[in-house]
């Protein structure tokens, strides 16, 4: 580069030392051009977008295909009888709700099947199992790993089988033994009836399964997720103020035409635009290519607008604690995750114990997780979310206020 | 050592100073920062805060920006009482600070764009600014390329325009060629040059002496955060009370010669060496031929004469007791 020298500079026209220094620019013009370049800066860097927008349709796609679908139990079938009882047996267990069978050869592979986890369990119909069962003495061996969650399903469904059989051959033979009817014909109109006539009365109802909506399998990892990376996002690029004060770039933007509060609005408005850009796109993602239905707008705007603002106020709270960008990164990302983790974006704060549902509450992200919840899950309204709001402007005022207190503090002495 | 009240109250000029400071003081909890520092700078006049580094140089600009709350004293820049909450004030003044302070992931253009947008500019106005300071710095074919892509010179006048663009009355530029190579340097000083020759008024720091010398018309030591001298540079070199010195280098009666000098009109002493004589004179320039004569009268032949100018590290020196870059 060759320098310009000064006969060839051109020349700035001088300043007018009779003239009054320029009026102010108002203190929105100033709040727009600090949000509108912090986000033509995020958008523009790819590692940001990388973490705000496709981590986390990545972990909602992964996590919403492994625990949404309703899989089969994949269960290995040896009948070692070949009768019409057993044949009746597999037939039950091919056609039971939760059980996929596969039939096998030998006892062996049975047992390697079940040993090297191809399968859930194992069933083995035995040699003479019709003989036992018209004796009420017939067994069917269960192969499985007694510490697998698998075991019990597997088991809970071959014994409601094999009970059912048992039932009828008990009635056939109560009917040829007191009736003197013939014991295949008895056994022939018992196993009609089992099928024609209604069950004992006994209902098994879900919790919800009636009256509530159908749920996707998005509907708990999405939400989940845009509280996760919306927190973690901010505060991260909250934590870059420390980069900046490194640089001087605070102190230059000190230095223009406008009050501290304005400035410190104005960074606050650049963190909290980064914080509602994550959140809606996770969201128009999560609705368009999820099926998410994310309830009324009318009460997830606030719900989005309110964390945001939380998540902002955190991030400059350690934006400006921080001596250096190291230090704020340090901090920022173990403590964004593991409150994401207290706050029940990891599992559903319903499968811990009370007392850590009440210490997770703790976290703004438990109150955001209830109110996605109740519009998600319940398709509620804003009423029905109002303390839970209440309490996310709580955490705003509390932290915003300390976040202003410490920035002002740290940038101005 | 001069009192330093008598330097706070020297520049009494005719015509209303673009920046005046009384009393400056700042203190972080028990270590003074800054103490009584006061001067002013004159329309379109150059003023330099000379100092080493730690000796309160930036502490004192940030109060005269309205960055830093100060604990005592008063600043007005272009009449008006600074403070962070000051905007008519910080309008009048343009900052560069000693870092850069850009984003490293926008273009130059982009950044002055944004930073001229809250300084109130828009439209084709800041369009035009933009594209005057980027000529100024002589960055404007480079006006697209990303900061983080530029040469440390090139960032230190891209630092520079953004402080530019509103066409402050004071610019105020903290040390701004620190760590630069020599040629980005020239360019930086020959820019700062060139807005003073058209009227800018400019506060610079920096802890070169040479930079001091070559850029201001007056200038400021500090030390430890106290003002501590004030003035041109030969009324400073003036307070030393050493003068110029003469060194000539001949053959002769070389003792005879230095007493000769030493009777001299202006002279303050003479010395003879091994091979030459010094003279220390009130003016070097106009010593000279005087001297010379003595040389003849006295039937010592010339060799070679050297006139050396006391310069501002001899007045920090005999200041402080310390060099400038101790």
């Amino acid at each position: 580069m060759v320098a310009p020298t000064r006969t060839d500079r051109p020349t700035a026209p001088p300043p007018d030392p009779a003239r009054s220094p320029a009026p102010a620019p108002g203190a929105g013009r100033a709040i727009a051009a600090l949000a509108g370049n912090e986000l033509r800066r995020a958008f523009r860097d790819r590692t940001f977008l990388f973490f705000s927008l496709v981590l986390p349709v990545l972990i909602i796609v992964l996590i919403g295909t492994v625990f949404g679908e309703d899989q089969d139990l994949p269960v290995a079938v040896l009948d070692a009888d070949g009768s019409a009882a057993s044949r009746a047996i597999v037939e039950d267990l091919d056609a039971a709700e939760g059980l996929q069978v596969a039939d096998v050869g030998s006892e062996s592979d049975l047992r390697r099947d079940v040993r090297t986890g191809a399968v859930a369990a194992g069933v083995v119909v035995p040699a003479g199992f019709a003989d036992d069962l018209a004796r009420g003495e017939a067994t069917i061996e269960l192969v499985a790993d007694p510490t697998s969650s698998a075991t019990a399903a597997v088991q809970a469904t071959v014994r409601a089988a094999v009970g059912d059989h048992a039932a009828v051959v008990a009635a056939a033979r109560t009917a040829a033994e007191e009736g003197g009817a013939d014991e295949e014909e008895a056994a022939r109109t018992a196993a009609r009836l089992a099928e024609e006539l209604p069950g004992p009365g006994v209902t098994v109802t879900a919790v919800g399964a009636d009256d509530e909506p159908e749920r996707g399998n998005f509907d708990y990892t999405a939400p989940s997720n845009v509280v996760l990376f919306t927190f973690v996002n901010t505060v991260m690029a909250g934590a870059l103020l420390a980069l900046d004060r490194q640089r001087g770039i605070v102190r230059r933007l000190l230095a223009t035409p406008h009050g501290t509060g304005t400035i410190l609005a104005g960074i606050g408005a650049a963190k909290l635009s980064i914080a509602l850009a994550q959140s809606a796109l996770v969201l128009a993602v999560g609705a368009l290519f999820f099926d998410v239905d994310w309830g009324t707008p009318v009460a997830y705007v606030p719900l989005i607008v309110l964390f945001a603002m939380v998540a902002a106020a955190v991030g400059l709270l350690v934006g400006s604690l921080a001596r250096d960008p190291d230090q704020a990164a340090a901090v920022a990302v173990p403590a964004a995750i593991g409150l994401g983790m207290l706050g029940g974006c990891m599992w559903p704060l319903e499968i811990v114990p009370p007392v850590m549902r009440a210490i997770g509450h703790v976290a703004p992200h438990a109150w955001a997780m209830d109110a996605w919840r109740d519009l998600v899950f319940d398709h509620r309204g804003l009423g029905d979310i109002a303390v839970e709001l209440a309490v996310l402007a709580g955490f705003t005022v509390v932290l915003g206020l300390l976040a202003a207190r410490q920035l002002r503090r740290a940038l101005t002495g | 050592m001069p009192d330093a009240a008598t330097v706070t109250d020297r520049p009494e000029t005719s015509v209303e100073p673009v920046l005046q400071c009384r009393g400056l003081r700042k203190a972080y909890g028990e270590r003074v920062a800054v103490a009584d520092v006061g001067f002013a700078v004159a329309p379109g006049e150059t003023y330099g805060l000379l100092g080493p580094n730690g000796a309160g140089k930036t502490t004192t600009i940030s109060m005269v920006c309205g960055l830093l709350r100060r604990d005592a004293g008063e600043v007005t820049v272009a009449g008006r009482p600074m403070s962070p909450e000051a905007t008519d004030a910080k309008a009048a003044i343009g900052l560069v600070p000693q870092d850069v302070a850009l984003y490293e992931d926008l273009s130059a253009e982009e950044n002055l764009r944004f930073f001229g947008r809250l300084q109130g500019l828009s439209g084709r106005e800041l369009a035009a600014r933009v594209a005057e300071v980027l000529e100024v710095v002589g960055l404007a074919d480079r006006a697209g390329d990303r900061v983080g892509e530029y040469s440390g010179g090139m960032k230190r006048r891209a630092n520079i325009a953004a402080g530019l663009l509103h066409r402050p009355r004071l610019l105020v530029l903290d040390e701004p060629t620190v760590g630069v190579d020599p040629q980005s340097r020239n360019a930086i000083l020959e820019s700062v040059e060139a807005l003073a020759g058209e009227g800018m008024s400019v506060l610079y720091t920096t802890h070169y002496m040479e930079e001091a010398e070559r850029l201001c018309d007056r200038i400021g030591i500090i030390d430890e955060g106290r003002l501590i001298a004030e003035g041109t540079r030969r009324e400073l070199v003036a307070q030393l009370g050493v003068g110029d010195q003469v060194e000539v280098t001949g053959t002769g009666d070389l003792a005879a010669f230095a007493a000769a000098c030493a009777e001299l009109p202006g002279a303050l002493g003479a010395e003879a060496r091994d091979g030459s004589v010094v003279v220390r004179v009130e003016q070097g320039s106009t010593a000279l031929a005087p001297i010379v004569a003595a040389a003849e009268r006295t039937g010592v032949a010339v060799g070679g004469v050297e006139v050396t100018e006391p310069d501002l590290e001899d007045v920090f020196l005999a200041l402080t007791g310390k060099a400038l870059r101790d």
